[in-house]
């Protein structure tokens, strides 16, 4: 009998690694279909070395691309999520120094079309997903156990 | 800690470094010219370009002879309501500057005016600004905005004429 506090956690679990996963596929794709743009993007936030904000840029979407694809699809799960963690925490960080130092630029993490602007609530949610990820990556519950749960079958091994 | 934990928390830093290197053997352009394609090498917060004003007669002159492209930096309902003929729109939805296709629409080497409300609308200083950032180079503004083209008698038009020449950008 499966008890309302699993169904949550699975629930839980599952929601954030393939949120938090998706999240990242589709900010990676958004950069890499309009990579001249991100790398302009990345230049105006001002967050790496003069003349080196290429490299960065690039990398950063490797690692978008990476870290959500494992994600979602369920590999190296726990460590995946820890560097989804990482992940998170680092745009906070970048999102919360160009809004203390006054730059006025878009966001841009989800592409030239993204309506998001850079707030302080929104450097609060990005935060909230990266306790999130550390706490799923920490927890007891299994983030994978979830695809076994809807399909009815404990992880844990029964004997008879 | 456990060291099942640890193992997680040192496997995810290595997550990110092979996604880093991913990221630049699919632009190894990126090393070779780290400082972008657009954006020139100084960090353009650090020295924020001031453009300089262009008279509306000079202005005119520029556009007639095909050497310069109006901007309109305006809010879209502003630009419908009136606009210099032939200028182009900033945004079509408030705040979302149309950068690509801007910079697929202005013709290497030409002068962009940007276009303001009047003497005192000071976005447009920082529109023109950036468009310099997004690798226009040639950028100025209009001394005294679309005010000051209308007292001087010159023609304006009105409505949204942009979607012909946004679908052509984007071609």
């Amino acid at each position: 009998m499966k008890s309302p506090l699993s169904v949550f956690e699975m629930s839980l679990g599952f929601a954030v690694r393939v949120g938090s996963g998706l999240l990242l596929l589709i900010a990676a794709k958004e950069k890499w279909d309009n990579f001249e743009w991100w790398t302009n993007q990345f230049a105006l936030l001002a967050v790496t070395p003069r003349g080196y904000h290429a490299p960065f840029a690039a990398a950063a979407v490797g690692m978008e691309l990476l870290t959500g694809a494992l994600l979602v699809l369920g590999i190296l799960t726990r460590s995946a999520l820890a560097a989804s963690a990482i992940l998170w925490s680092i745009f906070a960080v970048v999102l919360a120094s160009v809004l203390w130092r006054g730059i006025d630029v878009a966001c841009g993490c989800f592409g030239p079309e993204s309506p998001f602007p850079i707030t302080w609530p929104r450097v609060v949610g990005e935060v909230a997903v990266a306790i999130l990820c550390v706490a799923i990556s920490f927890a007891k519950l299994d983030p994978l156990r979830s695809e076994r749960f809807w399909r009815g079958a404990e992880s844990t091994p029964h004997h008879a | 800690m456990t060291a099942r934990t640890k193992k997680h928390f040192l496997i995810g830093p290595a997550i990110l470094l092979v996604g880093g290197l991913l990221g630049l053997l699919a632009h190894p352009e990126t090393l070779a010219n780290p400082a972008g394609q657009l954006v020139p090498t100084e960090n353009p917060m650090a020295q924020p370009y001031k453009p300089a004003l262009i008279g509306v007669a000079e202005a005119r002159r520029h556009f007639e002879m095909g050497t310069a492209i109006f901007i309109d930096t305006r809010l879209p309902d502003a630009f419908k309501k009136e606009h210099i003929p032939g200028a182009l729109a900033l945004t079509k939805v408030p705040f979302q500057p149309l950068w690509r296709e801007i910079r697929a629409l202005v013709p290497n080497g030409a002068t962009v005016i940007c276009v303001g409300e009047n003497a005192v609308d000071l976005n447009v200083a920082r529109w023109a600004s950036q468009l310099r950032m997004f690798g226009i180079a040639e950028t100025r503004y209009l001394d005294g905005g679309l005010d000051q083209w209308k007292k001087s008698g010159l023609p304006i038009v009105s409505g949204w004429d942009m979607d012909d020449v946004l679908r052509e950008a984007v071609r």
